[in-house]
């Protein structure tokens, strides 16, 4: 190319100056590189393979110590030791990779610097989402979707939030399971609240009768319900709304515990109380055909 | 209900006060003997009821049948509201049954005041009364309406029904009664209707059928001042006292001393008689316990008005600073049985089993746990409240979200 300019017959002066300066910084990367990079031989490659074969070897030793003293050790520290694995493993990783890039690098000051760069871009591309979350996190105590003690619904998942942390909340779902959503669900998904920040939820339970039911006494019926229950907050309003289905009758008693902590004992006393009332009285339950797909939502 | 919380919080922080006053300087008092409580409790009982009570009542209700007879469009009720631990019932059976109002006779009905055992026969129970005295007067003459040439004329008979708590229960079915009472009360303006309810069973049958819409003229029984405790108390405390709680090195006089007790006792029971005789009666101390003992040992125990009592006993007993009671540590569970408690002022386990939704066996160890750490007492069959403990308790359930009445 350096020919090809110097015989070229109406070569630019200045151009020839800029094809100068891009060589010379090839040059140059090309030479750091090679400072970068130690020599590579054959004891080296050795040492190198030698040491992931021990690395390997102690990352199954520990996994198998682990579990063989945590069987044997008081069920209160059971779960410590097992938790401590990830450390030991990641100790291992890192004591491993050290020695690996000690072998192969030349850690001066200069290729450390140019190295802890290049390490920086690949980790933003792999933190992006965590950096999107803290934010979101941020953002959310302001708009406040959702807080400690709300009972939401994201991403499929019901219960009462529990726990506010930089990347994410945890649910507590009605079957005792612990949920980690991340605050950048809160760009996309959609958060349903059922009590913002109040100690009570609205709580909805169903009944379903056929059509030659008595609409009149079952309603009184589920008011007496709602209102009898030791759960329900007096204070708020207690609602029966019905709907017609192809199958039957569909009644919905809307009311409100004092606490929606409460709300499946309070179902569980309201279906109990009314249940109760209708069998007393000899009001025939639902005989739903099998064929039919029952709707018991919205 | 603002001013409600406000003097609930006074009272809060004046008795955090009086509890570091009551830091007993003579480490010598103690309580005195649980038979000395007893009698003393039923001297009290055997008192009159307050005389500020029965004044106030009687003005309102003379002054309400009063329009009531003088305007045909009048409303045709009052209802005597007072706190679920207050006996209701006799207050307003002490204030009115002797009473006349101009040409009005009244007649009481249930007097008993008890809850049927049988929560199907609440509804009928107060039906069939009310039946029963509507069927007695029509047939004797008395107009069912407001139709004859001169109504007011005859608007001459007052129906009293000391209680109504005990007359529904918070279960399906439960208030029928309360909703026939409330329907023949609108039907039947020639008759004027009293009623004596406490707080919290207002309120919650205001939530359940809107009673206030026919049962609109309430009053709040009267707040006692400290002067009208202490003269209520006087026939029982004078003959027990002879000195109060004295520091020697105070200089404090013994009138000021005895203001400020009765000034204590005032603001700490919110003017309730029933309350202001139990804090005082927890107040009592004696430097002398075995003395007492042994008198008791000897002798039966004398009346709370004699002699010997006077000479043996009262010269034992001297009275501290009032404080408040504190709470046990309250479950979910117990705060609903205390709540149903104060609704229904007193009741049955079997009654309150019905009212939680739950079996009497999962009611039994609560009940006992309660009664042991004195947060209810036995009256009979029935459970109910403490005294001393309702203002701290009203605080606690206030706190935690329930309904509560307004007294």
């Amino acid at each position: 190319m350096f020919l090809f300019v110097l015989f070229a017959p109406d070569t630019n002066p200045s151009e020839f100056l800029g094809i100068v300066s891009l060589l010379a910084q090839e040059n140059q990367g090309i030479n750091a590189a090679k400072d970068l990079l130690t020599d590579i031989t054959t004891q080296k490659l050795f040492k190198a393979i030698i040491s992931i074969l021990i690395t390997y070897a102690l990352l199954r030793g520990i996994q198998s110590l682990t579990d063989w003293i945590s069987e044997r050790v008081p069920r209160r520290f059971r779960l410590l030791i097992k938790q401590s694995l990830p450390f030991w493993k990641g100790l291992i990783l890192v004591i491993t990779l050290g020695y690996l890039l000690s072998l192969f690098l030349n850690l001066s000051q200069s290729n450390l610097f140019a190295l802890t760069g290049t390490i920086s871009v690949a980790l933003g591309f792999a933190f992006k989402d965590y950096v999107s979350s803290i934010i979101a996190g941020v953002v959310t105590l302001f708009e406040a979707p959702y807080r400690v003690g709300d009972r939401v619904t994201i991403d499929g998942e019901y219960g009462e939030v529990t726990g506010y942390g930089l990347r994410g909340i945890r649910l507590q779902t009605p079957d005792d399971n612990t949920v980690t959503i991340p605050h950048n669900k809160v760009w996309t998904d959609t958060i349903s609240n059922a009590n913002s920040g109040q100690l009570e939820a609205q709580v909805s339970t169903h009944f379903y009768f056929d059509r030659e039911i008595d609409i009149g006494l079952v309603m009184q019926i589920l008011y007496q319900a709602a209102y009898s229950s030791r759960y329900t907050q007096l204070k708020l309003p207690v609602v029966v709304r019905i709907s017609e289905k192809p199958w039957g009758i569909h009644f919905k008693l809307k009311s409100y515990p004092m606490d929606a902590r409460d709300e499946f004992a309070y179902i569980t006393d309201l279906t109990r109380r009314a249940r109760q009332s209708f069998q007393s009285r000899d009001l025939p339950s639902l005989q739903m055909p099998s064929y039919l797909d029952v709707d018991r939502g919205e | 209900m603002a001013n409600a919380e406000i003097r609930s919080f006074i009272q809060q922080i004046q008795s955090w006060f009086s509890q570091a006053k009551a830091t007993n300087s003579d480490k010598e008092l103690s309580y005195p003997p649980s038979e000395v409580i007893l009698s003393l409790e039923g001297a009290i009982e055997e008192q009159p009821i307050p005389s500020t009570y029965q004044t106030k009542i009687r003005e309102v209700a003379t002054a309400k049948i009063g329009e009531w007879r003088s305007n045909l469009s009048a409303a045709n009720s009052l209802v005597i509201i007072g706190s679920p631990v207050e006996p209701i019932a006799r207050i307003v059976e002490e204030s009115l049954l002797n009473e006349k109002f101009e040409e009005v006779r009244v007649i009481a009905l249930l007097s008993e005041a008890k809850r049927p055992t049988q929560p199907s026969e609440i509804a009928p129970q107060l039906q069939n009364a009310i039946r029963e005295v509507l069927e007695e007067e029509n047939e004797s003459g008395h107009p069912k309406s407001d139709r004859s040439s001169d109504a007011r004329q005859d608007r001459q008979i007052a129906i009293v029904i000391p209680c109504l708590a005990q007359y529904f229960l918070r279960c399906i079915q439960g208030w029928e009664g309360i909703d026939f009472l409330q329907n023949k009360v609108v039907q039947n303006p020639s008759y004027f209707w009293i009623l004596g309810c406490n707080s919290w069973a207002w309120a919650f049958l205001d939530c359940v059928g809107q009673i206030s819409a026919y049962l609109e003229q309430v009053h709040l029984l009267p707040a006692l001042d400290r002067d009208n405790i202490q003269s209520w108390l006087a026939p029982v405390a004078d003959n027990v006292l002879s000195e109060l709680s004295e520091n020697e090195d105070s200089d404090i006089p013994k009138d000021r001393e005895s203001s400020v007790y009765w000034d204590g006792l005032e603001s700490l029971s919110s003017g309730m008689s029933s309350v202001a005789a139990q804090l005082w009666l927890q107040s009592l101390r004696t430097s002398s316990a075995d003395s007492i003992q042994d008198i008791l040992a000897q002798d039966n125990l004398t009346p709370v008005a004699s002699e010997q009592w006077r000479t043996e006993i009262a010269a034992h007993l001297q009275q501290s600073q009032p404080i408040l009671p504190s709470l046990p540590d309250l479950t979910t569970m117990d705060r609903y049985l205390l709540h149903s408690l104060l609704i229904h002022g007193k009741m049955t386990r079997s009654h309150l089993a019905l009212s939680l939704g739950e079996i009497e066996q999962h009611v039994r160890p609560r009940t006992q746990i309660l009664l042991r750490s004195g947060v209810i007492r036995q009256q009979g069959e029935c459970l109910a409240i403490h005294p001393a403990h309702y203002p701290r308790l009203k605080l606690e359930l206030n706190n935690n979200n329930f309904l509560v009445g307004d007294d």
